[in-house]
């Protein structure tokens, strides 16, 4: 259980700036997720962390401490790699103690350790196997049983299930987060699926080229988004933009003018905005299916393609000339492709941003 | 592997590879063959001569001290190998791992020895073992022979260095090793059959080489097997079946070597040990 | 850190009591002496020193007088010079070639169409590589020996009559010469061919069968250019040996007849060791070499240097 903090942390390759200057908190056993989209530095920036990668300016404190400076193994950190990175030549036991055996750690501590670890992730009977004996899964949980042996201050775990099929996955983040309960550890988790950061972490940081966006929790996220980016990538489907004219920023309620003409009203508490150039956003499981043309904020459109997923539907429609995503949570058996459909944004589920 | 191959070209690709090798082995056999024929054959032009006798075998061990000229080879070899494996996985670690400043244009000079002819050098070496003292001496071989083999080596580690996923270096780091250990307990077991492949290939050139050797070993206790065919063929000059029979001798060790390790050396090279 | 709370200070104590551990400090670069120093010694001081000596000239009381270029015209005046380039040349032109040829054809029929066999012909075509070159000399010089060879005796199956031996006599000894060459590396060629050909990735083999591509037309159009970067290697290889070229030589012919196989080696042996005279065997030593870096550099720059990977290309611009 430690605190993470980092200073006014960036990073350059070169002349190539990964990250400008950037603060973080990660506070005592708190399990913190980093998200964002391919190349915007959260591998990186979690080793800077690690210490496997120095910063080029700003640093890094644990519990308080400066450890800019440190090795991996002084920080009091352990790593999960994306790849595993199990040693290929070492049987299960001896690649979970291989950090013990390095500190010159006793025989029977050891092996009390590495069973310990063992008994924790369900492992006990792979360990006098070879890594490429292993099936995925087994391997990731060989990767985490090496982490905890060392018992961390700070877990860093670099996209820790992406290499797994989606049912192993599903199975892997219910293991993390059990994993997460019995060791109370900080936890910072990278990770591109973001339903992985909505269920496992406390707090969700996200980044887009090198800068952090936002940092909140799950449901905030979700609710508040800071910006176009955060609101399009929490949330799947995503989030639907429609691009407007402040035309009426004084009442209680803001009008915005669209590209087609129509107007929306929109509740002004999400966004301080009073004129000028917006972008209107509407979740699609927050569009509602409308039948008569003409009460407000409607807009009309065909259906493209329905998708029906079993327990919602998916309607992609045509809103004259823009693409818009529905979700209902019904299986709607008598709407097909091709059908002129009414959708209405309730004015408390839209969200405005400023471009 | 393959499927659906005609039996019929199947069988004419294996007539022609036996035919072919058939040829290739010739020497090999016509060499066997003179060892083995009694005084009054020795000089039928023939590949076989019957009846096949040990007779030469026997005289030569009787007569010579191949053995210690197989222990000076040995020596000298397994010196070479152990050196040119110790210096250059060290060296490749410095340049794909550990990424040293400089090391890349070190890196770059160590290759140019690659093209160096061992004509070129023999006389300077030749001189300055002379004020080394080491004329007649096994170090007077070995480190030129590590020196030359080196280049060679550290190419092939750092390219399988290189190949191997960075992620282990870096765990090994996490794990507590500094570079020294990272060296030992990962990077060493990681690269194996490069290294095979590696060990392996100096061990036939370092047994082989002739130029350096003839020039720095004239003393019978160090010469090693290579250059003892010359004096051979000057004294079995009337009894070729004697000659051959030593000759048979000096080259049957490596040999059984070869066709002991070849599976490990051809899985070294089949593992890319050599780019391209 | 200006606000250091006391309980900060006790943790911050924490690493110097610790082992102080640094990964990759100044002492990795100990991680690059042993190489740098043979290389120093053995080769790039060798070097230096023939270089150096090769503008000397030696009187017979040991004082060496400084001559200029004197000895390179000396040199270059010199007729067997001239009969050792042309040597060279006639051994990379032919010996190169025809081993890739004979090797990525045995290779290629030995790695698609063979099965039980495989390592057999595998380590079999590959014996003569690691036969001693010296027994391997003696016993070529025994199969071309007239009367009693075994070559002048075949040959004669087919209607050629040897008078003499093929290393006796001046317009044949060389190739007879690198009739052996070739013999004994040909094999090399094959192996690494194996391990290309090995190293196919299957799905482009595959894809181009669903194209139609079969047998020479897959061979020709698909795994010949593939195979490209053996080729490459075993050029470079190919040069290289041509210029190391000297244990066969030596034994069987010595240079001779009249220097006619004359090779590099065997040139600067002679001069060196059995005439004694240093300053033109230093000044040999360094045509080879200087010849070596730019055959080596033409290459480089022409094909790339496959067999040093990345780093190694852009060191060499
Ligand atoms: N050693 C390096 N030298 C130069 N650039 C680098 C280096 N390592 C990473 N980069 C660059 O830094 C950027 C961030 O890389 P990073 O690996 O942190 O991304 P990431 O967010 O983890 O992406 P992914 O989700 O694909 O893993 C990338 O644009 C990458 O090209
Ligand atoms: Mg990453």
């Amino acid at each position: 259980m430690s605190k993470l903090e980092l200073k006014a942390v960036s990073k350059r390759f070169g002349a190539v700036e990964i990250f400008s200057p950037l603060d973080l908190t990660v506070e005592h056993g708190e399990f913190c997720a980093l998200v964002g989209p391919s190349g915007c530095g959260k591998s990186t920036l979690l080793r800077i962390i690690a210490g496997l990668e120095p910063p080029s300016s700003g640093k890094v404190l644990i519990d308080d401490e400066d450890v800019t400076g440190q090795e991996p193994p002084d920080r009091g950190i352990a790593m999960v790699f994306q790849s595993y990175a199990l040693y290929p030549h070492m049987k299960v036991h001896e690649n979970v103690g291989f950090g013990l055996r390095i500190a010159r750690r006793s025989a029977e501590e050891i092996k009390s350790k590495v069973a310990a670890a063992a008994q924790k992730l369900r492992l006990d009977a792979l360990l006098d196997r070879m890594p490429r004996e292993l099936s995925g899964g087994q391997r990731q949980r060989v990767a985490i049983g090496r982490a905890i042996t060392r018992d961390p201050r700070i877990f860093l775990l670099d996209e820790p299930l992406s290499n797994l099929d989606a049912a192993l996955r599903g199975g892997m983040r219910v293991e993390i987060a059990r994993l997460r309960q019995s060791l109370g550890a900080t936890m910072i988790y990278v990770t591109h699926d973001q339903v992985e950061a909505m269920t496992l972490a406390d707090r969700i940081v996200v980044m887009n080229k090198g800068r952090i966006e936002q940092i909140g929790a799950p449901m905030e996220l979700y609710h508040h988004p800071a910006n176009r980016f955060v609101a399009s990538f929490i949330g799947s489907p995503s989030m639907n933009f429609f691009e407007a004219d402040v035309r009426d920023g004084n009442g209680d309620e803001l009008v915005l003018r669209l590209a087609d003409g129509s107007d929306m009203v929109v509740d002004r508490v999400i966004s301080p905005v009073t004129s000028g150039r917006v972008t209107l956003g509407i979740r699609p499981e927050h569009v509602e299916l409308g039948t008569a043309a003409g009460t407000g904020n409607c807009m009309p459109g065909t259906v493209v393609v329905v998708e029906r997923l079993g327990c919602d539907t998916l309607l992609h429609i045509d809103a004259t000339g823009r693409p818009l995503v529905m979700r209902q949570p019904r299986d709607l058996a008598g709407i097909h492709a091709g059908e002129r459909v009414t959708c209405r944004f309730p004015a408390e589920a839209c969200h405005v941003f400023l471009n | 592997m393959r499927r659906h191959h005609p039996n019929i070209s199947r069988i004419v690709i294996h007539a022609a590879l036996f035919a072919l090798l058939a040829v290739w082995m010739i020497p090999e056999v016509y060499m066997l063959s003179i060892g083995l024929r009694t005084p009054d054959q020795a000089f039928d032009a023939t590949l076989m001569a019957w009846p096949l006798t040990l007779d030469n075998f026997a005289t030569v061990i009787r007569d010579n001290a191949i053995v210690s000229f197989f222990l000076n080879s040995l020596i000298v070899t397994l010196a070479t190998v152990a050196i040119v494996v110790a210096c250059s996985t060290l060296f490749a670690f410095a340049c794909a791992v550990l990424h040293l400043r400089w090391s890349l244009v070190l890196y770059a000079t160590l290759l140019t020895t690659l093209m160096v002819p061992l004509a070129s050098l023999v006389l300077p070496l030749a001189i300055l073992l002379k004020t080394f003292g080491w004329v007649n001496t096994y170090a007077g071989v070995i480190f030129p022979y590590a020196a030359l083999g080196a280049p060679f080596a550290v190419v092939v580690l750092k390219a399988f260095m290189e190949d191997s996923p960075k992620e282990l270096f870096e765990a090994a780091r996490v794990d507590g090793c500094n570079a020294w250990q990272t060296y030992w307990h990962v990077a060493l077991p990681l690269i194996r059959p490069a290294l095979v492949f590696v060990g392996i290939w100096q061990f036939i050139v370092t047994w082989n080489e002739f130029f350096l050797a003839l020039i720095i070993l004239t003393r019978n206790e160090v010469k090693t097997l290579t250059i003892v065919p010359m004096q051979y063929s000057g004294l079995y000059m009337a009894n070729p079946g004697a000659l051959f029979a030593v000759l048979t001798l000096i080259a049957l060790p490596l040999i059984l070597l070869y066709v002991v390790v070849q599976r490990a050396f051809v899985r070294g090279l089949l593992a890319g040990a050599v780019k391209g | 850190m200006p606000t250091l709370a006391s309980q900060g200070e006790t943790i911050r104590l924490q690493p110097a009591t610790r082992r102080s551990r640094r990964f990759a400090g100044p002492w990795t670069y100990l991680f690059l002496a042993p190489a740098v120093l043979l290389f120093v010694v053995f080769i790039a001081y060798p070097i230096v020193w023939v270089a150096c000596q090769s503008f000397f000239s030696e009187d017979r009381d040991h004082t060496a007088s400084f001559v200029g270029l004197e000895t390179y015209w000396a040199v270059l005046g010199d007729p067997v010079f001239w009969i050792v380039v042309r040597n060279m040349v006639l051994w990379g032109l032919i010996t190169i070639p025809v081993q890739m040829l004979i090797g990525g054809t045995v290779a290629y029929f030995i790695e698609r169409h063979t099965n039980a066999w495989r390592g057999f012909f595998r380590t079999m075509f590959f014996l003569p590589v690691v036969t001693s070159v010296s027994v391997i000399s003696l016993v070529w010089v025994q199969i071309y020996a007239p009367y009693y060879g075994i070559g002048q005796e075949y040959l004669r199956h087919f209607g050629i009559i040897m008078a003499s031996s093929p290393i006796g006599d001046p317009s044949t000894a060389i190739y007879a010469l690198i009739l052996v060459n070739i013999w004994q590396w040909t094999g090399f060629s094959m192996l690494m061919y194996v391990a290309g050909i090995a190293n196919l990735p299957t799905e482009v083999l595959d894809a181009a069968r669903v194209d139609g591509a079969r047998g020479l037309r897959l061979a020709w159009s698909i795994i010949i250019p593939m195979l490209m970067p053996v080729t490459k290697s075993l050029l470079l290889l190919g040069i290289i040996g041509t210029l190391q070229t000297f244990p066969v030589v030596q034994l069987m012919t010595g240079g001779g007849p009249n220097h006619a196989s004359e090779v590099f080696g065997t040139y600067v042996f002679r001069t060196s060791f059995v005439l004694g005279d240093t300053g033109k065997g230093a000044t040999i030593s360094v045509i080879v070499l200087v010849l070596a870096l730019i055959l080596s550099l033409v290459q480089i720059v022409y094909l790339g240097a496959d067999l040093a990977p990345s780093g190694h290309k852009e060191e060499s611009r």
